[in-house]
């Protein structure tokens, strides 16, 4: 079966009754949604309460789903729009970042790789939304530019535009970081 | 701090395929045509280059090992009492299905706006609607459970010493109507005929979402009535009702 195939049984089971298909479904979406998440609200007990909701709201929506949409851009865009109602509710800002640090094995050896990896992390969490989303997707998710058309509902072209002003302003503020 | 660059869409679409790996051997050939022409593009692309790869290196986290069980326990909790029960999809309405709709809902008004118009008395106009809806009942309340598009819905209404149940089903789902069988015997039921019929309860099969049915009290006196909707062969929802 491929990846739809095994969405749509999946899906169906639930419609049947049989509430442990969804359980499949966590399994196979919770860590790009938990990750689309957390990039764009920055803090992971956040990211894990709203990844929480948003698997919620996608099981009583079920009966609604778009049999013509494909699953993960429904459950993507449902993430997105979570996080950035999350992000209107908690303004002003709050300092973001300090939970996207990740662990390493050897600290000596990593350090300079982890510097980078935060201050990346950090200047993505400073674009605005519509940029850091095109980035959260398209470079954590490694989805196409067609794939995050089609869950942003907008033309690749847009997308393309989006991801190139984004990429500059990254650049930007990351040479300014690291400047000596 | 760098300004953007100002590109054009076709140096900004080829920058795009290299980064991506995507630039085909004449892509490839454009933009080096481009950056030899202005060597700043070049170093834009290199920039970009990098930062492909620094993004790229950014680790993706695990997702939280609570994350799983606190949802699955949830919609266990939240949804025990209404199980979503149908693999039928509710049929989403077309542009023409609505137009239909509409015309219909304008052609039922435009009847009893003419039928009002040459005085027909109601038992006249009962008697012209016919069936379990026929006539005016008095609402008893009604009760709705479970998740939007499976949504179950119980109303009852009385007349004198009837009660009418009518229940919805969003997804179509077959459900059983049942009561308490000392005390009421079942008078009608709506159409398509229900799969099956006992003393105490009417099963209808899947792929309607209303079904009604009228219960008569035995003894003609007053009491209460508990009337149950089951679907998958479990309760989802109960009303309990008074008949004077």
């Amino acid at each position: 079966m491929t990846d739809e195939e095994v969405d749509r049984d999946c899906i169906e089971r639930c419609l049947r009754g049989e509430v442990d298909a969804f359980g499949t479904l966590i399994d196979r979406y919770q860590r790009p949604v938990f990750n689309v998440i957390l990039r764009m609200v920055g803090r992971h007990e956040d990211a894990q309460e709203l990844a929480q909701q948003v698997f919620m709201k996608v099981f009583e929506h079920l009966g609604r789903f778009d049999e013509n949409r494909r699953f993960f851009s429904w459950i993507y865009r449902m993430a997105i729009n979570e996080s950035i109602n999350h992000l209107k509710a908690r303004r002003p800002m709050e300092p973001l970042g300090a939970d996207l640090a990740e662990p390493f094995s050897d600290p000596a050896e990593e350090l300079a790789r982890k510097e980078t990896s935060v201050l990346v992390q950090q200047a993505v969490q400073s674009l605005d939304e519509p940029y850091r989303v095109v980035v959260v997707l398209r470079h954590f998710l490694q989805l196409s530019y067609h794939d995050t058309a089609e869950i942003l509902n907008l033309p690749e072209k847009t997308v393309k535009s989006r991801l190139f002003t984004a990429r500059q302003l990254l650049r930007a503020r990351l040479q300014g970081e690291t400047r000596p | 701090v760098i300004p953007p660059l100002a590109l054009d869409d076709r140096t900004l679409e080829l920058i795009h395929h290299l980064v991506d790996g995507d630039a085909t051997d004449a892509e490839r050939a454009e933009l080096e045509a481009i950056i030899s022409r202005s060597p700043r593009v070049g170093q834009a692309l290199e920039a970009f280059r990098k930062l492909d790869s620094q993004l790229a290196a950014v680790p993706l986290a695990d997702a939280p090992p609570a994350l799983k069980p606190v949802v699955m326990a949830s919609i266990r909790a939240r949804f025990a009492a209404a199980p979503v029960v149908s693999i039928h999809r509710r049929p989403r309405p077309s542009v023409r299905m609505l137009a239909v709709a509409a015309a219909l809902v304008i052609a039922v008004g435009l009847g009893l706006f003419l039928a009002t118009r040459t005085s027909v008395r109601p038992s006249e106009a009962t008697a012209v609607m016919g069936g379990v809806d026929a006539g005016e009942w008095t609402s008893l309340g009604s009760a709705s459970t479970g998740p939007a598009g499976a949504r179950f819905t119980l109303q009852i209404g009385r007349r004198g010493d009837r009660l009418r149940v009518r229940s919805e089903s969003e997804s179509g789902a077959p459900v059983t109507i049942s009561w308490d069988d000392k005390r009421f015997q079942l008078e009608e039921t709506s159409a398509p005929d229900p799969v099956a019929t006992t003393e105490s309860g009417v099963a209808f099969g899947s792929g309607v979402t209303a079904h009604a049915i009228v219960l008569r009290k035995k003894d003609g006196g007053s009491g209460r009535a508990v009337i149950r909707l089951e679907a998958g062969g479990r309760e989802v929802l109960r009303r309990s009702v008074s008949v004077p």
